[in-house]
């Protein structure tokens, strides 16, 4: 029986044009019995052949070719988990000492890491060599066939060294696809990686269509004349031992003192900190304490629980913010261990939504930290304490999306760049939405191809839509996790490869968290939250500057300026809560207590919109409706949402109360009922769930409302523990935003880019609410925005940071120089600083940041006429006859010159608002400020015109486009209907600034245009505001 | 269409005048030319030129731009036009003042006041420095003390600033007209035969190669246009592969070529022209192996062609791609041979191709080739050997996929038959 071993994969990076299930699958078809997956320089595809082969009963051999420094590559089998392991090594050492895409294996690395594998010697490489790198018993001759001619002289060599050396001779196929029409498709990756074109790329190409998975009649006959290499292979497949599923993983043993456990560290530190957090008597809270201290205990976790605390207990000493996010915050240990914020027993959080015994699952901690730097200190703690080699991130594996298949696929068959764009922008915005199509990508919408001017019946137009499908999905390379960690006990590169990240410092496992958490690898997501670090800047500013300490576990609960923020929908920048929908939402469900956050957070999102719970809650919480109570046994649980189930907790509970599941069990029907759903493992556990309701007593019409409501919903349900982590997070915002206006505004505005509104919209937002700013001086800005006194007012200070272009160096140097002295005149600074460009001054002369420089007043006009020659030094000989001391001809800039330059040189602008200044003669054109909308009545007809600073058109809402328009009263909503935005798509989406007619839609003070005509503003500020676009 | 006269001013004190032409049409320098030798293209679509001493000619300034209308008109020209003192001056006023433009000299601010900034050749880092220092006009440029223009800005600036105030000093670039090496003979009566049309054009390319010779050049391409009898007309041109000026070896080209495509009936008139272009420059190299002459060679292969068709003279070339006896010819080229670095190793057999592949009608049992019968050869199989797969050019009309085998029959010859869909084809035979 013939066993193939020498398979690649697409994992093989455009050598390979198969995935690891569909080579599974095939073997299936042909049934055989065993495959070797051998991918080159790397193990990403093993954990999927692994699960895949697992399912159908293949055994799944391991293997890779290495690239070695001698030229050519080793094909190299596992043969044990020291061969494994081995392999991991060779490969890990490679790669962490070479640049990407250049790692060879030296003949040093290869020896060292021999023990356990089998070398397949295919006459690249000095038989001698391989027999004495791994032994004669581990070196077996390969002879590949592919019908044709020019490689047969080379199997009669090999065959000839296999004789002269004793070795055993197996029969491969090199396998390179499932089956032979892939040929195609690999030939377009071979054009790809050489960037090629199809016509030009001649014998590059495969000369025919003969390495796929063969039958085994096939090979027999190809074959025929050496009948024991296929015995051979076989004896070889029964020789190799090792399987992913003997990894030998261990998470980390945490280290604890002598007579200690780390049981009872785990205990230990959990009930100190539930004593901080709960008190002596909090009964239940210590009674659920000692449940998941038991079933942690039973699940031999508290190793994984001890390290997390480690990273939270580094984060607290480095004051580093950190919270645990997602089913984490389920769990009283965590909530104890300091690791998540949220009180699960006060929130009555369901545990089994984090730990279950029966899902034989490792859980899931994930920590938000503030992006940037400190986040990049706790993962580099990680890897110090773990070792380089026993901690890495995961990998994120980046797959053929529309638009790159397009594009490679595109090049290799020669389409010119500009169809190439055209076709890219119909794949953008859903144009081509493959991924989410079922049938065949000839299905694809025909007009679109037409509107861009393709001939469908061109045979390359034809090929081009096939290929392009079946490239979809196919790993193109290996990209860094955003925060996935693995750590492990003992060396990490012995369970998986290793290699550099671009990013330095960086260190990736080959695996994605898919494969890790498939294998038992636990992770630990560490997750960058610019709110975080905004949240971490305005306490530390608000130390510096109030001389008060904040808390923000101890932030007052039901502050009722934070309610009134919320009710009102003033939340530009506030975390979550500050989105056009959630701001259309929050005057209407008008939040009153913090669980209405928590629901507020979860709801408007894609999926709660639609799976259609929004506006049955949101009617619901206006009073305009009654619950509708889906079964009396289900009220408590569904209470707190109106009666809309909403969080994936509930329909635990609801699992639990109606069918009498364990908490494991729910969480397993949860899971069962998610996006990849399988029928097999639907219908079982229908049944189940028909079954417990027959106990239950609950008539079978009743059970089929019941049964619909949790697997519709089981789709769109929403965690609640992650949406009352997020809501903390939110509250904590919007209560440092109305106590501590300009800590946070400076801390917001020194973290963008983030959120949904841009730095001059924060700033003119901030304004509105009474914050005075400051100019970006030489004599007093620091690179960050900082607050600063004047008479007894906190102002904030435009730091540095907003002069486009000036380098934080330069700054710091300009800092500096000042500290030791003022500087006396333009001149001075120049000659102090000389980092400093030209263009940098010039930049800080039209921003006004030079006018009091020296003891004279300029404006900016005279610096920037002072400046220009601070770079034209007239030197020795002329100096007398500088006309430097000349007053400056240049007239002193206007309102508008200013604002313009404002926006020129830092993107925003602290004077007014660019539509001010044009607001008596938009008044003429009756147009409406958009603080003013509110006091129109429903249905009016109005005119509202300023900056587009959003752009949204959301997936949820069937083509309509959402755009923001901000005046110097506030921001005006417009809505677009799918026809006006496909009439004037290119007004909308290319002008700054818009004026929109159409009818005014006010419910109760939340207003929005629904546009009937859109045009460029006629005033056409020259400050360009930069609009955030979500489409 | 130029419209009315916008202003009448007098000419200037030195007599020099310059008039320029701003519009999208191809005739502007025509215009341009029937008014002065002393024209510059300054672009596509702008001409200057001199019109100092036309007063004599035709009268005052306004007479003078009157006249340059009246004939843009007539030629149907839709364009703007600026006279001043300096071509500069004329030319930024014809390109963004529109109709007719008269700049007295020493009052060119006036004329080009408005204009904005954008208008000068100045780089975007300058046009920003003015866009920051609120300099929108080139009044407000030419507001500006030179010194310190001079002192901010340096050379770039002050050129700036001359340029609005109108105080450039720069001159006409004139350049020459391309020469044309044409020459035409009338007959006096029709010619049928081609040796009489040779005769008179080797004279022509005599004469013609000379004076490129002169003006150290030589012919690229030969163009042909004989006028017929009856009004009929021929043309043909002859790409030359490299440089050439002997007049044997050109008429030798044309010779060829006309017994191959001659006119199409009597002769009346011949026309020749050359192209010219930079002379061949060749360096034998010491060591190389003496080469044909290329002229000579050329002129072989042109026999050669003319003998048996374009498309089977020239250098074989295999083509990268698996296709079997895939294989072009391209130009010859002047190229020394050089061997393959490494030959493959091993015997190679010789095969000999019969082209195009003889049918063949092949028996085939369970798979094992028994008999073959074609032109070339017939018998039982004793050995073969494949099949040897090979497909590709999946992509294009010219897509292949066969099996291949080599086979050896009774007589012990051996030879590679192919089958392709249900055909079979004997491709050669091994020697």
């Amino acid at each position: 029986m013939y066993v193939e071993l020498r398979a690649r994969s697409a994992f093989s990076f455009l050598e390979g044009a198969s995935t690891p299930e569909d080579l599974v699958d095939e073997c299936v078809r042909l049934g055989i019995g065993a495959m070797a997956l051998v991918d080159t320089d790397n193990l990403s595809g093993a954990p999927r052949f692994y699960m895949a082969a697992k399912k159908v009963g293949i055994r799944p051999h391991i293997g890779a070719e290495v690239s070695a420094a001698c030229g050519g590559r080793y094909s190299l089998l596992v043969e044990s988990r020291l061969g494994y392991q081995n392999l991991c090594r060779l490969i890990t050492s490679m790669k962490l000492r070479s640049k990407k895409g250049e790692a060879k294996a030296s003949e040093e690395e290869l020896r060292q890491y021999a023990p356990g594998l089998i070398c397949l010697a295919d006459g690249t490489q000095p038989v001698k060599k391989l027999v004495d790198i791994y032994g004669k018993g581990n070196v077996f001759a390969e002879l590949q066939r592919h019908l044709d001619r020019s490689e047969e002289v080379h199997s009669q060599r090999v065959q000839f060294l296999a004789g002269k050396w004793g070795l055993p001779l197996i029969a491969t196929n090199g396998v390179r696809y499932a089956q032979p029409p892939n040929r195609r498709l690999m030939d377009v990756m071979t054009c790809v990686r050489h960037g090629a074109t199809i016509m030009k790329a001649g014998r590059l190409l495969e000369r025919n269509a003969e390495r796929y998975l063969k039958p085994d009649a096939a090979m027999r006959r190809l074959f025929a004349d050496q009948p024991s290499a296929l015995g051979n292979a076989l004896d070889l497949s029964a020789r190799l031992d090792f399987t992913l599923g003997g990894l030998g993983y261990e998470f980390p043993r945490f280290p604890v003192s002598p007579g200690e456990t780390m049981d009872s560290l785990l205990r230990a530190q959990t009930l100190k900190g539930a004593h901080r957090r709960y008190g002596d008597c909090n009964a239940k809270a210590y009674a659920q304490i000692e449940r998941e201290l038991k079933l942690i205990e039973r699940l031999k976790l508290a190793g994984y629980f001890l390290v997390v605390w480690d990273i939270v207990q580094f984060c607290r000493n480095k004051g580093i913010l950190a919270q645990g996010r997602g089913s984490a915050a389920n769990s009283t240990v965590c909530y104890s261990l300091g690791i998540t914020a949220v009180d699960p027993i006060k929130m009555d959080l369901l545990f089994e939504r984090f730990l279950s015994e029966e899902r034989g699952e490792w859980p899931d901690i994930d920590l938000d930290l503030p992006s940037g730097e400190d986040r990049e200190s706790v993962i580099q703690h990680v890897y110090q304490r773990y070792g380089k080699l026993g901690a890495a991130m995961t990998a994120n594996i980046i797959t053929y999306r529309t638009k790159s298949a397009i594009r490679d696929v595109g090049k290799a068959l020669d389409f010119d760049q500009p169809t190439l764009d055209k076709l890219s922008t119909l794949s953008a915005r859903g144009g081509w939405d493959t991924e989410k199509a079922e049938g065949p990508v000839e299905k694809i919408p025909e007009q679109q191809f037409r509107a861009a001017n393709i001939d469908l019946e061109d045979p390359r137009v034809a090929n081009l839509l096939t290929l392009s499908r079946e490239i979809l999905s196919l790993p193109r390379h290996l990209g860094q996790h955003s925060g996935g960690m693995v750590v492990c006990q003992g060396q990490l590169d012995s369970i998986v490869p290793l290699e550099p990240a671009t990013m330095p410092g960086r260190v990736i496992v080959q695996w994605d968290k898919e494969d890790c958490a498939d294998l038992g690898i636990i992770k630990v997501d560490l997750l960058g939250l610019g709110m975080m670090a905004v949240l971490k800047d305005t306490i530390t500013l608000i130390r510096d500057h109030y001389n008060e300490e904040v808390d923000l576990a101890a932030l007052p609960a039901d502050d009722p300026l934070v309610f009134d923020t919320l009710c009102k929908a003033d939340t530009v920048g506030l975390f979550q809560v500050e989105s056009r929908a959630q701001m259309a939402s929050l005057p209407k469900t008008r939040p009153a207590r913090f669980y209405d956050i928590v629901v507020q957070v979860a709801i408007i999102r894609p999926g709660p919109i639609a799976g259609k719970m929004m506006h049955p809650y949101v009617r619901r919480r206006m009073g305009l409706e009654a619950p509708v109570s889906l079964h009396p046994l289900l009220d408590g649980v569904l209470a707190r949402t109106l009666g809309v189930p909403l969080f994936q907790e509930q329909l635990l509970r609801m699992a639990m109360i109606i069918a009498n599941f364990s908490g494991g069990e729910a969480e397993e029907l949860r899971r069962a009922m998610g996006f990849k759903r399988s029928e097999e493992r639907m219908s079982d556990i229908e049944k189940r769930l028909r079954s417990g309701m027959n106990e239950r007593k609950i008539d079978s019409k009743t059970q089929d409302v019941l049964v619909k409501a949790i697997t519709s919903f089981a789709l769109y349900g929403f965690p609640e523990s992650h949406a009352a982590s997020f809501a903390l997070i939110a509250y904590a915002s919007a209560y440092l935003k109305c106590h501590y206006l300009a800590a946070f505004t400076a801390a917001i505005l020194n973290n963008q880019p983030m959120g949904f509104y841009s730095a001059a919209t924060l700033v003119k937002d901030a304004q509105r609410h009474g914050l005075h700013f400051l100019p970006v001086d030489i004599a007093c800005s620091v690179w960050d925005c900082s607050i600063q006194l004047h008479s007894g007012q906190r102002m904030l200070r435009l730091g540095f940071n907003y002069v486009k272009g000036l380098q934080k160096r330069v700054a710091g140097a300009i800092i500096s120089e000042r500290c030791k002295h003022p500087f006396e005149s333009i001149d001075d600074l120049r000659r102090r600083v000389p980092m400093l460009l030209k263009s940098d001054l010039n930049r800080l002369a039209d921003l006004g940041a030079l006018n009091e420089i020296g003891n004279e007043k300029r404006n900016r006009r005279d610096a920037l006429w002072q400046s220009e020659l601070a770079f034209r030094p007239a030197g020795e000989l002329l100096k007398g006859a500088h006309a430097a001391e000349a007053p400056s001809p240049l007239k002193p800039m206007d309102d508008t010159e200013r604002l313009y330059a404002d926006f020129r040189n830092s993107g925003l602008s602290i004077g007014a608002h660019p539509m001010r200044f044009h607001r008596e003669y938009l008044k003429t054109l009756n147009v409406s400020s958009a603080a003013w909308l509110k006091n129109l009545r429903d249905g009016s007809k109005v005119r509202v015109a300023g900056a587009v600073i959003c752009r949204q058109q959301p997936g949820t809402a069937k083509g309509f486009m959402f755009i923001s328009l901000e005046d110097e009263t506030g921001i005006a909503n417009a809505i677009i209907s799918p026809a006006l935005f496909a009439k004037l798509r290119v007004t909308v989406v290319s002008n700054p600034y818009l004026l929109v007619d159409g009818i005014l839609q006010n419910e109760r003070g939340v207003t929005s245009v629904k546009a009937t005509s859109v045009s460029p503003c006629p005033v056409f500020p020259n400050a360009n505001v930069k609009s955030h676009d979500f489409c | 269409m130029f419209s009315p006269i916008l202003s009448l001013q007098s000419k200037g004190p030195d007599g020099k005048l310059f008039a320029c032409l701003f519009g999208d049409s191809p005739n502007l320098e025509a215009l341009a030319k029937q008014f002065s030798p002393l024209v510059e293209k300054l672009d596509s679509t702008t001409v200057v030129f001199s019109i100092g001493g036309l007063e004599r000619l035709i009268g005052d300034t306004e007479e003078i731009a009157s006249e340059i209308c009246r004939r843009g008109q007539k030629m149907g020209l839709v364009a703007n036009l600026a006279i001043a003192a300096n071509p500069e001056t004329a030319a930024l006023a014809a390109r963004n003042l529109t109709g007719v433009t008269l700049i007295r000299p020493g009052r060119e601010l006036e004329g080009l006041a408005q204009l904005p900034v954008e208008v000068l050749p100045a780089t975007p880092e300058m046009l920003l420095t003015f866009e920051r220092w609120g300099i929108h006009s080139l009044a407000d440029l030419a507001a500006l003390p030179e010194l310190g223009i001079v002192e901010r800005l340096g050379q770039e600036g002050l050129q700036l600033r001359r340029l609005a105030v109108g105080q450039s000093d720069s001159h006409l670039k004139i350049a020459p007209d391309p020469t044309e090496y044409i020459a035409r003979r009338e007959l006096e009566y029709p010619v049928k035969l081609l040796e009489p049309v040779f005769f008179i054009l080797s004279s022509q390319l005599r004469d013609l190669t000379e004076r490129l010779r002169r003006d150290g050049q030589a012919a690229g391409r030969i163009a042909l246009y004989f006028q017929l009898e009856g009004g009929g007309e021929f043309r043909r041109a002859l790409e030359l592969p490299f440089a050439m000026r002997d007049p044997l070896a050109l008429l030798k080209q044309v010779q060829l070529s006309l017994e191959a495509h001659p006119p199409e009936g009597a002769t009346v008139s011949v026309e020749v022209k050359l192209d010219p272009v930079d002379p061949r420059s060749v360096q034998g190299g010491l060591f190389a192996p003496p080469a044909p002459d290329p002229e000579k060679l050329h002129t072989l292969i042109s026999r050669l062609h003319a003998l048996a068709g374009k498309d089977h003279v020239g250098t074989p070339e295999v083509l990268d791609t698996y296709r079997p006896d895939a294989y072009r010819f391209r130009p010859c080229a002047l190229e020394s041979f050089r061997p393959e670095q490494s030959l493959p190793a091993g015997m190679q057999l010789a095969i000999r191709y019969i082209r195009p592949p003889a049918e063949a009608r092949v028996v085939m049992l369970q798979g094992v080739l028994r008999r073959i019968r074609s032109r070339p050869v017939s018998g039982e199989v004793i050995h073969s050997a494949g099949p040897w797969r090979s497909s590709g050019e999946w992509w294009a009309k010219t897509a292949w996929n066969r099996d291949e085998w080599d086979v050896m029959v009774e007589d012990r010859s051996i030879h590679r038959i192919y089958r392709a869909g249900k055909l079979w084809f004997v491709e050669g035979t091994y020697d």
